[in-house]
This record gives structure tokens, C-alpha cells and sequence, in this order.
């Protein structure tokens, strides 16, 4: 079973995104091999009221749920922001939330920021932290945003213990820094979308699988951003078990997502 | 047969050429096009020449894999174009590597340029897929000096230069990738290489919907997920898909006259 943690429904400003639909997402992960997507919506991370794209992503997840499995994206900065977490929880079943403090201007590790994990944390939702969306290298000329400061994260990390945060296309150096920074926090977890977490030579995963055991890596890709052979290929390609690959591939993943009471 | 376009041979202690053509062997690449650079740049002649040395040593370690590209700084006139023909008559190198050493349409590139025609080399040139206005405002992201070329003006150089085979670097390497595609539509004698560690998804079909598969060639400048990842997961013909992983690179490589 595969289960991609980093993946979207919806759109995107700078770019046209192909397989941005129920129907094409589910398509791309046919051709992948990938079973199950943890999706929240492309566009919410520029929408000012980003509970409108929740509800487009609601509309859009509406009987796929053996495949989609929606996260919220909720900005703790936003009036009303308790109650729509609230509705994402009861009425869509999201299943963790997707945070983006530098599309929406806040600090992961303030005061409304700590509230919101805060809140998650009692439902049992982990927190997803995609450190950018995009390459920094290839900004659009009148929107520059850069990824979440590391700190921030390590902030957050220390201050909320029993929270759990996935962080997604964070760089291998970004991760060692967290490590570093974090060396007995346990309720991190890194996926694999970034292209400098290199999975070929250097093996930069692996070194990170070697520092952080197998359970704390989970698959993500990014799509439809992104080709997910990419990210797959850096699974494929690492010096673990078979049973190792597969706990990466989807089986931590169903866990923190408590996927055996899913559907 | 896959070929890879783009691929450099580094410095130790953090690279060993053995491990990465263990990786590559694992992928599945058959050739490897290599380059290798200076740590310190804009390289100085001494810097080249060596660099050259120890990609000729590769090539001869590893006849059946590896072919190379000489690497120069084109600001040191007579001692680059006297190095580039060393490399081509004495290694059989493949071609000719530019950095960002020397923009490419100053003057000084053009003997070079002529040398490459003369032995139908191909010339890989390190590009920027972004708007000139631009690269001194990204800086920090790309990391490139403002000597770097863009895709635009390596497009004006192949027109000044009907004759020559010129190679844009790494679509994936960063920056504005569907400007870059589009600014190479015209000139004929352009190729794209695919490397690089952007993967974003629809890159490879634009190329190919752009330019037409027969002028873009795999590489991966050294990030083999990343690169056989896009190509594999494009969505274009298996014909396409095999001209672009080694096809069109054999091409050149028998143009030049290498067996």
C-alpha cells in the first residue's frame, strides 16, 4: 500500500497544474501506484479566506474517500478559524491539517499559531508543514515567498511535545538542522518531496533513515506539483528492508493517520 | 541505451567516482557525458587544464562509459581554445563545456565556438532559465553571477552561430522553466537537457510539445531520482521517451565521430 502524504486538489495562481482534479489526481496516482492521497486544496494557500477552498476540497473529495483523504487548511490568523476548524473535523473528516505560516503571514511557533496546534492536537490531527510550495529559484515576479524559517519549526516542535508534525518538502538541510536542534523530540516526522533530500549520491535520506529510524520517514511527492516518480524512486532506491520500505511507503503514515477506523 | 547529457565528475572526499558509477549502473545508464569543474571560479587555466586531466583519466579508466567535456574559461583566449583542441585531438573528448564563467555571447566565446564546429562537437552551456531582469534580483536563490546566460541569449548565440550544436542546460535546474522552454523555440541547432533537481510535473510534455522530442536529451547533472523521475513519469510517447533517454544524444556523440 501506498499512501502519498503530500498531495493537493485545486489550483494554483503561477502555473497551470494538470491532474488537479478528483479524476486526474486518482488517474496520476493509477499510473504511480500510489493507493492513497492525503490532499488538501492547492487553493487555499492564496485565497484570503482559505475555509473556501476546504470547502471546495469537501465538493471535490465527496466519494473517493478510499482514495482522497482530505486535510484542512486552517490560518490561525483568520476570524473564525476555531468554528471552521470545527466544520472540517465534523462534516469533512479531515483526517490532519496542512499549515502554511508563509503564505499566510504568521509565525508557527506564535501565539495563535500555538493555539490552532493546540486545538488539532485534541482531535488527534497531525499537523502538516509543507516548507515551501514552490522552488525559491523560480518565484513569481510579483509574489515572492520564501519557505517556513526553521526556526519556527523548532519553536513549534519544542513547545508543542505532543503534537505531531509532518514536515514536507523540507530540504536535507533544513532536516539536519531540526535534528540538531531537536535531538530527543520524537514528534517529527520528514517526507520526501524535496529535491535537495537527495535519494541517489549522495543519499541524503538515507542518512536521515540512519539518524531517525524508519518509522519517522513517510512518502510524499507533491503532486500534482510534481512527477511522483521522483520521490518514489529515492524509496526504491534505499539500503532498507523490504519491510522498512514499506512502513515509508504507507504504513507509518496509516498510522499517525489512524487509518484503521478510515472510511 | 540511456545517455546521460549532463553529469559531472566532482572533487573527493565527497565524491568518489567508483560510488557514482554505481549509482548510475543501478539506474541504468549506459554513458555517462562528463564535465568536470573548478571549485573556485571563475576557473583559472592551471584550474581547467587539471579539471580536463582528470575527466581524460576517467574517460581512459572507463572507455566504455564515460565520455567527456572540456571544461574552459573562454576570458583566458589562447590558452582555452589551445586546451579545447588538446582535449578534442589528443582524448577524443566530446565536446565543449561552458560555465558561467564568461558570458556567452562575449567575443572570446566565438574562436571556441568555430574549434566545435570544425570537429561537429556539441557545446553544453550552464543556463539560466530566467528573464535577464532578473538575475541579479534572484540571485540568492540561483546562486548564478551575472555572467551566467540566459536561455534567451543562448537562443541568440545559436543564431549567430547556424553551424554549431549547442546544449541549454538542466530545464530542472531552477528558475522559470516554461520561459526557458519557450525562448528556444526558434533556433534550430539548440538542444535542452532535461537535468536537474526541479521535477514539476508537465516540464518534459511542454518541452516536447515546444521543441519537439528529437531536440531534448536526458541528463541529470548528477541527481538521478530527480532526473530519470520527470522522464519517467512524463506523460509522452515510449518513442519520445527513448529518443530523449539516449537516441538523440547518440546522435551527437556519432556526429562527432566517437564510436
Amino acid at each position: 500500500m501506498i499512501l502519498d502524504v503530500n498531495a493537493y486538489l485545486g489550483h494554483w495562481p503561477f502555473r497551470r497544474l494538470r491532474y488537479n482534479t478528483p479524476e486526474g489526481l486518482m488517474k496520476l496516482m493509477e499510473k504511480a501506484k500510489i493507493d492513497l492521497a492525503a490532499v488538501s486544496s492547492a487553493s487555499s494557500v492564496l485565497y484570503r479566506n482559505c475555509q473556501e477552498g476546504n470547502l471546495e476540497l469537501h465538493e471535490m473529495v465527496r466519494g473517493h474517500g478510499d482514495r482522497l483523504i482530505p486535510f484542512a487548511c486552517i490560518n490561525p490568523n483568520y476570524a473564525g478559524w476555531r468554528e471552521d476548524l470545527q466544520y472540517c473535523v465534523d462534516e469533512m473528516g479531515v483526517r490532519g491539517l496542512r499549515l502554511h505560516p508563509n503564505y499566510h503571514d504568521y509565525d508557527l511557533s506564535g501565539e495563535n499559531a500555538t493555539a490552532l496546534i493546540q486545538e488539532a492536537n485534541n482531535r488527534g490531527l497531525p499537523i502538516s508543514v509543507p516548507m515551501r510550495m514552490e522552488d525559491e529559484r523560480q518565484p513569481h515576479w510579483l509574489v515572492k515567498v520564501p519557505g517556513v524559517p526553521v526556526h519556527q519549526i523548532i519553536e513549534a516542535i519544542n513547545q508543542s511535545p505532543e503534537a505531531t508534525f509532518i514536515l514536507t518538502h523540507l530540504h536535507f538541510q533544513e532536516a539536519e538542522q531540526i535534528i540538531n536542534a531537536c535531538p530527543k523530540r520524537q514528534n517529527f516526522l520528514i517526507e520526501t518531496t524535496s529535491p535537495y533530500l537527495l535519494g541517489d549520491y549522495p543519499n541524503h535520506l538515507q542518512t536521515l533513515i540512519d539518524k531517525m529510524g524508519v518509522h519517522r520517514i513517510l512518502f510524499g511527492s507533491g503532486i500534482p506539483f510534481k512527477y511522483p516518480q521522483a520521490a518514489l524512486l529515492k524509496v526504491e532506491h534505499l539500503q532498507v528492508s523490504e519491510e522498512g520500505k514499506k512502513k515509508i511507503l504507507g504504513e507509518n503514515a496509516a498510522k499517525f493517520l489512524k487509518l484503521d477506523s478510515y472510511g | 541505451m540511456i545517455v546521460d547529457a549532463h553529469a559531472h565528475l566532482w572533487s573527493a572526499p565527497s565524491f568518489s567516482l567508483d560510488e557514482f558509477l554505481k549509482w548510475t549502473t543501478r539506474f541504468g545508464i549506459d554513458k555517462l557525458c562528463v564535465s568536470k569543474l573548478t571549485s573556485t571560479r571563475p576557473a583559472s587555466a592551471t584550474g581547467f587544464t587539471e579539471a580536463n586531466r582528470d575527466v581524460a583519466k576517467a574517460m581512459k579508466d572507463h572507455p566504455d562509459r564515460i565520455l567527456g567535456y572540456c571544461y574552459v574559461n573562454p576570458c583566458y583566449e589562447e590558452e582555452a581554445l589551445k586546451e579545447f583542441r588538446r582535449c578534442l585531438e589528443e582524448h577524443n573528448m566530446l565536446g565543449l563545456k561552458l560555465y558561467t564563467d564568461c558570458h556567452c555571447l562575449d567575443p572570446r566565446v566565438s574562436p571556441l565556438i568555430d574549434l566545435a564546429i570544425e570537429f561537429r562537437a556539441p557545446i553544453l552551456i550552464h543556463t539560466a532559465h530566467l528573464q535577464r531582469r532578473y538575475i541579479g534580483a534572484f540571485q540568492p536563490f540561483h546562486g548564478n553571477p551575472p555572467s551566467v546566460s540566459t536561455t534567451e541569449e543562448i537562443g541568440e548565440l545559436a543564431r549567430r552561430h547556424p553551424k554549431a550544436t549547442f546544449i541549454a542546460a538542466h530545464i530542472g535546474g531552477g528558475g522559470d522553466w516554461e520561459w526557458g522552454i519557450k525562448a528556444l523555440r526558434q533556433p534550430g541547432n539548440v538542444m535542452l537537457d532535461t537535468g536537474g533537481t526541479g521535477v514539476d510535473l508537465g516540464m518534459i510534455e511542454m518541452a516536447v510539445r515546444e521543441l519537439g522530442a528529437e531536440k531534448i536529451v536526458f541528463g541529470t547533472d548528477n541527481v538521478l531520482c530527480a532526473g530519470f523521475g520527470k522522464v519517467y513519469g512524463a506523460d509522452i510517447r515510449d518513442e519520445d521517451r527513448k529518443m530523449i533517454l539516449g537516441g538523440n544524444m547518440m546522435r551527437l556523440i556519432e556526429r562527432r565521430g566517437i564510436p
